[in-house]
């Protein structure tokens, strides 16, 4: 049972949103800021967005 | 619930070489700071996870877990659950190589396949050992001494809420600020770009003045290899020439225009002829002769000339003079061809109308033909009628003559019947044998009146008849004698028109062979021609004029005494320096380029179609994450409040179970509406609802600890120890005293680790319950005893 990522479904209902929240914080969960931050820059990549350095 | 026997360190972090450490049911680690408690602690989650908390947050990479001496280290850790016993053990070099190997039940497993029987046997991941296993000052401060708010994190991080603030922290909010920063940054270059506006439109695009910077570094480097080789060849001719520097000094002036003059020579190639001149011209004369009213009678004297430039204009003009007349034929050709068209049209339009007329007569014919027969009895139709009118009134005089005879004779018939000798009306004496007589010519006479009235009617019908049937004609009459009319009109008009269609057809004809003549000229010759056939005339002139000059050079410089080898090296050399110096020249202009396209790539960096998408994708993301923080606002309350209902009971019973003073019956947590934050409330025996700030440092202890195994027992991990690392550090006696009664209870829960640098912590906790003492020290490295 893990109810953060309950909750995150609840709040962001079935979404491309919430799919990147819970990304979000299971990367946040194994290797910390650097891993979270790591899956927020893939996703600005998607929009051609460089936050790298 | 696996129970920690034993752990093997080699070349750990602190620890060189290698150490073995047998772990009892309480276990306490004393030493000072930095002598390696931590270390050994780490130790084991190492061997659980392969990394801990520190590598995970990439504060320290995993081969930093290796000794700062050594290349490799080893943990080997031996765990038990009743009879069952699980071996761990992980290699690690400072390439990065990991070797593990987990053993269980005397199988062995490697690499993913043990993790995974790793982590199912022991339930638990990395977060909620660091949450729940290994408790640390800093979970147990926090919750002691902080605020409301740094008590709600400090639960936060034992709920493993924590995550939120982090990721919004950590994560979003950095970002966030680099996306506004990234757009401030694209509006910049938004607004570089008007500024380079001008220079970028020389290279058509920012794509084209990027390509254009591209191909500059090659072209520099290039040209550099050309410099440096011209630079050596120079150096080679200058030491050639050298040695006849005088010479060539005193004869400079001759020598530069013999250069000069040899390299126009070389330029020049073949020798010209002005065959192509004569002929041009000859072409263009002709024309003026054959067209002399159209041009000015100076051109043929002018293209006679013997003056190169009054020939050569000359030409130009009668070129220039041909195409014009060309030009004003074809208008006239075009007029002419309207005008053919116009009559054209008009004589199909005359020979329509006539051919329509003409089917009009046709039809009329026959009437008019018939009023022209009537015609011959009566001029017209009045004619008729006046003699219809004389022959009426004729019959009305006749009728009333043969009225009378019819009376007289009547009157007489009586008078001769009734054998009377007197008139009866005048009483005069009548004569019987006149009267027959009168009765006889009476009746002689009536009969040639009454044969006059037959006539005559029958005169006065067939006149009336002849009126009205001209009568009826004349329209019909008036109609053809009109059409005859406008057809005799339209016949003259149309010979007009054929007179004019011919004129036209002449006229055309004749513009065509006009057109046809200049057309053949200016398709043999266009003023390009003219041009070139004046400059190659030109050019073979100069050219002869140069050879005779090459040679009288030639022969100057032969009496200087200047060989043609000097010459040779002279000219190399001069030709050499001046490459060299355009060269150079290239170099530096291309490198002013280059800067100049340098900080426009710099400051603008993209195209402004490019730069505004980007911005728009920037501003969409930024919005796109406050929204995701917002909610992720909601999802850390919704969160908190779920996890505080699940955890109440446990809560609760755990703290009574490790808080046997009497003097709390039991314990709650809730949220606060408004902050959010979370409140702690304990019950007296008397139902009394205290808050945290009542409560003693000792209480609210319990309360975190038991808030932490609440939880702990929630996640249901199989594992049955519990670490606390420097749990106390800078708490007064009371709370440590609260601590180690707290931990006796524990200790009969949990296999426990214990780890502080306080003397007087650990003996208090050593005299309350049986435990082994583990002393750390570190001289050069650290040693457990």
């Amino acid at each position: 049972m893990d109810i953060i990522i309950e909750e995150v479904r609840k709040v962001f209902g079935q979404s491309d949103l919430q799919k990147f929240v819970e990304k979000l914080i299971t990367a946040y969960r194994q290797g910390g800021a650097t891993a979270a931050r790591a899956v927020v820059v893939e996703y600005l990549r998607e929009f051609g967005i460089n936050v790298e350095n | 619930m696996w129970k920690i026997d034993r752990i093997e360190l080699e070349n750990f972090r602190s620890y060189r070489g290698r150490h073995e450490v047998v772990f009892d049911r309480v276990n306490l680690l004393w030493g000072r700071v930095g002598a390696g408690k931590t270390s050994l602690l780490y130790a084991i989650e190492y061997a659980l996870f392969g990394k801990q908390l520190e590598v995970r947050e990439k504060v320290a990479k995993v081969v930093d877990l290796i000794n700062s001496e050594a290349h490799e280290m080893r943990v080997a850790l031996q765990l038990s659950s009743g009879s069952d016993v699980l071996k761990i053990e992980r290699q690690l070099n400072k390439r990065g190589t990991e070797r593990l190997v987990v053993t269980v039940g005397g199988v062995e497993y490697k690499k993913r396949e043990a993790e995974e029987t790793l982590l199912q046997l022991l339930e638990v991941d990395e977060d909620i050992y660091d949450r729940l296993v290994y408790i640390s000052h800093r979970t147990l401060e926090g919750f002691i001494y902080g605020t409301s708010h740094k008590r709600t994190l400090s639960v936060d991080r034992l709920f493993g809420i924590d995550v939120i603030d982090n990721v919004i922290s950590r994560v979003l909010t950095p970002v966030m600020k680099q996306l506004l920063s990234h757009a401030e940054d694209l509006r910049s270059r938004l607004a570089n770009y008007e500024k380079y506006r001008d220079i970028i439109r020389k290279y058509d695009s920012y794509e084209g003045l990027v390509s254009r910077l591209e191909s500059l570094s090659r072209e520099i480097s290039e040209l550099k290899e050309r410099e440096s080789q011209l630079s050596r060849d120079l150096e080679e001719l200058a030491k050639r020439r050298i040695s006849h520097i005088d010479k060539i000094r005193e004869y400079e002036a001759v020598l530069l225009e013999y250069y000069r003059v040899k390299i126009e020579l070389e330029l020049a190639g073949a020798d010209y002829v002005d065959s192509d001149l004569g002929k041009v011209k000859n072409s263009l004369k002709s024309v003026v002769e054959e067209f002399e009213h159209f041009f000015d009678p100076s051109l043929l004297e002018r293209l006679n000339s013997s003056d190169l430039d009054t020939v050569s204009i000359a030409m130009v003009e009668v070129y220039d003079a041909i195409e014009k007349l060309a030009g004003d034929l074809e208008l006239q050709e075009l007029e002419m061809e309207r005008m053919y068209k116009h009559y054209s049209d008009k004589l199909n339009k005359l020979d329509s109308e006539i051919a329509d007329l003409e089917n009009v007569l046709k039809k009329l014919e026959k009437s008019y033909s018939r009023f022209r027969e009537l015609q011959k009895l009566y001029p017209s139709a009045a004619a008729a009628r006046l003699r219809a009118s004389e022959l009426k009134k004729r019959l009305q005089e006749v009728e009333r003559e043969v009225a009378f005879s019819t009376s007289l004779k009547t009157v007489l018939t009586y008078l001769a019947e009734s054998g009377s000798d007197k008139c009866p009306i005048c009483g005069g004496s009548l004569d019987m044998e006149q009267l027959s007589h009168h009765l006889r010519e009476l009746g002689e006479k009536f009969g040639k009146v009454i044969a006059e009235v037959e006539t005559l009617r029958e005169e006065v019908r067939s006149v009336e008849n002849i009126a009205e049937e001209m009568e009826a004609l004349q329209n019909d009459v008036a109609a053809y004698l009109s059409a005859r009319g406008r057809v005799e009109q339209l016949k003259a008009e149309r010979g007009e028109v054929v007179k004019k269609i011919l004129q036209a057809e002449k006229a055309l004809r004749q513009l065509e062979r006009k057109k046809s003549r200049l057309r053949e000229i200016l398709e043999r010759v266009d003023k390009r021609q003219i041009s070139e056939a004046v400059s190659k005339y030109r050019r073979a002139l100069r050219l002869r004029e140069l050879q005779r000059r090459y040679r009288e050079l030639e022969i100057e410089l032969k009496k200087a005494g200047i060989s043609s080898d000097v010459v040779t090296v002279d000219m190399q050399w001069r030709s050499a320096l001046e490459n060299l110096e355009k060269v150079s020249k290239r170099i530096t202009d291309l490198y002013r380029e280059l800067a100049t396209l340098e900080n426009v790539v710099r400051e603008v960096g993209g195209s402004p179609e490019s730069l505004r998408k980007t911005l728009e994708n920037v501003m969409y993301t930024y919005e796109k994450f406050q929204l995701i923080k917002s909610k992720l606002e909601l999802v850390k309350v919704g969160a908190r409040s779920r996890l505080v209902r699940a955890t109440e009971r446990l809560f609760g019973e755990i703290f009574l179970d490790i808080y046997r003073y009497g003097d709390i019956t039991n314990v709650s947590v809730d949220l606060e509406q408004k902050s959010g934050h979370y409140q702690f409330y304990a019950i007296s025996p008397t139902g009394e609802k205290f808050g945290i700030s009542k409560l003693s440092d000792g209480q609210r202890l319990s309360l975190a600890v038991a808030l932490a195994l609440a939880l702990r027992m929630m996640a249901a991990t199989k594992l049955a120890f519990l670490i606390f690392d420097e749990p106390l550090p800078y708490v007064d006696r009371e709370v440590k005293s609260a601590f180690v009664n707290m931990v006796k209870n524990l200790a009969e829960r949990y296999q426990l680790f214990l780890a502080s640098q306080s003397r007087e912590f650990i003996d208090m906790l050593r005299e309350s319950l049986p435990a082994k003492l583990f002393t750390i020290s570190k001289r050069e490295s650290s040693e457990i005893s």
